[in-house]
């Protein structure tokens, strides 16, 4: 199975111009900042949105050719958003079986009780949206996205409307995700702690178009020291730790960089 | 005896009147509601406004054109005269129809303001968890907009049920056929008799307004009608 993806798509102020072939398992990241057309990646991969030019296919899938456009509803994907989007007139176990009840027959489903344990949301299954934390409405989404049994998992920036603690939360989550099936994920993000933790691959985008991919091993480390000079990709905890980086002087500088290349570039 | 059965008669036939026109009403709006809510066309201004229309005219005047409508010489006299039902004029069917035109702001806007409500990134969600668009109206749009439909039955049913005007045009003061709570009021005022017309009047007053202090009470949001 492969995944091949190309867009020519208008964007705000710039044109997206993307052309990707994406591992068929694993995390792939997608890593940009607010505005580089990461969402909007994800977005027409998922048919959410129409491009002007456009290609998507998974594995033996065309969901988008020169002729045909499927819709959203009739593409095999599980779609996590940066807001949880619980359909608030049902309970949590009502919003998992809205995706059950609509899924696709998969070769190798996901068990829908394998993924409640898995999010550790069995003890909410009767509440209603609203009577959720943030991060465990995120956990109900991702279980009812898993639900679906889709051929592909995106995420856009799920953490993101999170606070710092809870993000440290979620995340194991959604590295566990993998124990659950090896179907492929995209997570678009702008934070390279997430990265740092869920990438397999990663992609750099800037202004919708891409500028590295590689998988992590090869590219973690050179956007970690990357983001210390031009600062593109950052959250706020790095901002700070830029901050403090450009406030040295160059010799300064040189060595903190050394630092990082020895102890496998940890910010 | 008679004054109580033909008052009762008046109030049978003022409920089953608003409850036929509530139902047709709640069919029509539905569909309405959610074009009007969801369109860009340009032609979304003009049938807003003729929506709104019975609010702000003289309900005599709606009354005039619909029974110029519903005569023998006009378009819908000479559709149910071609298909044999003869002319609706100072008939119940014809009270029916001209009530749907007079009510029908009052079913559409509260509708509509419930579906204008709904987070459209509810309805994206519901896509990507394999909802077609029908299957998104009944199981998405439908149930969160609840409390504007229970507005639109509260408000359509006791706007009928308070017409006068238009009932007097089209349909006259035909007794168990046209003649309604509000006419049978007017009557009685006519022949001078103020003690029967107040203890039908009375009747109206406390039904409309414990209608609307369920609605205010229950559900603020939605119970506003815009002109």
């Amino acid at each position: 199975m492969s995944i091949q993806l190309q867009f020519q798509h208008q964007y705000s102020s710039f044109d997206l111009s993307l052309t990707l072939d994406l591992p068929s398992d694993g995390i792939s990241v997608v890593l940009g900042e607010s505005g580089s057309g990461k969402t909007t990646l994800l977005r027409l991969i998922a048919g959410l949105e129409k491009p002007k030019v456009g290609r998507v296919q998974i594995g033996e899938a065309i969901w988008q050719d020169a002729h045909n456009f499927l819709p959203a509803h009739q593409r095999s994907v599980g779609f996590v958003f940066q807001e949880a989007r619980l359909f608030p007139h049902l309970s949590v176990l009502q919003n998992i079986q809205y995706a059950a009840k609509r899924s696709q027959q998969n070769q190798q489903p996901i068990l829908i009780d394998d993924a409640i344990a898995c999010m550790q949301i069995s003890h909410l299954l009767d509440r209603k949206p609203e009577h959720l934390s943030g991060g465990e409405q995120q956990r109900v989404a991702i279980t009812r996205a898993l639900a679906t049994q889709p051929s592909i998992l995106l995420m856009d920036e799920p953490l993101a409307s999170l606070d710092e603690a809870l993000k440290e939360e979620i995340l194991p989550y959604i590295a566990s995700i993998r124990t659950l099936t090896n179907m492929p994920m995209v997570y678009v993000t702008h934070a390279l702690n997430e990265a740092k933790l869920l990438a397999d691959f990663v992609l750099n985008i800037h202004e919708g178009r891409q500028v590295r991919a590689g998988t992590a091993a090869e590219l973690m480390p050179f956007l970690i020291t990357n983001t210390l000079y031009d600062g593109s990709v950052l959250n706020a905890e790095e901002k700070q730790l830029l901050r403090f980086f450009r406030a040295q002087s160059e010799t300064a500088k040189a060595d903190i960089l050394k630092t990082l290349k020895t102890t496998g570039h940890q910010l | 005896m008679f004054e109580f059965s033909s008052n009762a008669q008046a109030i049978f036939l003022t409920i089953k009147l608003a409850t036929i026109v509530t139902c047709i009403l709640l069919i029509i709006a539905a569909p309405l509601a959610w074009w009007l809510s969801i369109t860009h066309s340009k032609l979304k201004p003009m049938i807003e406004a003729l929506v709104a229309l019975p609010i702000v005219l003289p309900p005599s005047v709606l009354g005039f054109y619909l029974l110029l409508a519903m005569g023998p010489q006009g378009a819908i006299g000479q559709l149910t005269q071609y298909i044999g039902l003869g002319s609706l004029t100072f008939t119940f069917t014809g009270l029916v129809i001209a009530s749907v035109f007079y009510s029908l702001p009052f079913v559409v806007q509260p509708i509509q303001t419930a579906f204008n409500m709904i987070d459209q990134s509810l309805l994206e969600a519901a896509a990507t968890l394999k909802a077609n668009a029908w299957d998104r109206f009944l199981s998405i749009v439908l149930p969160l907009a609840k409390p504007g439909f229970l507005t639109a039955s509260v408000l359509g049913f006791a706007h009928t049920m308070g017409e006068f005007g238009v009932v007097l045009m089209i349909g006259g003061s035909i007794p168990g056929s046209t003649r309604v709570v509000s006419v049978q009021i007017y009557d009685y005022v006519e022949a001078l008799e103020y003690g029967k017309a107040h203890e039908l009047a009375i009747v109206l007053l406390a039904f409309s307004f414990l209608a609307l202090l369920f609605l205010y009470t229950y559900n603020r949001k939605i119970a506003t009608i815009r002109i």
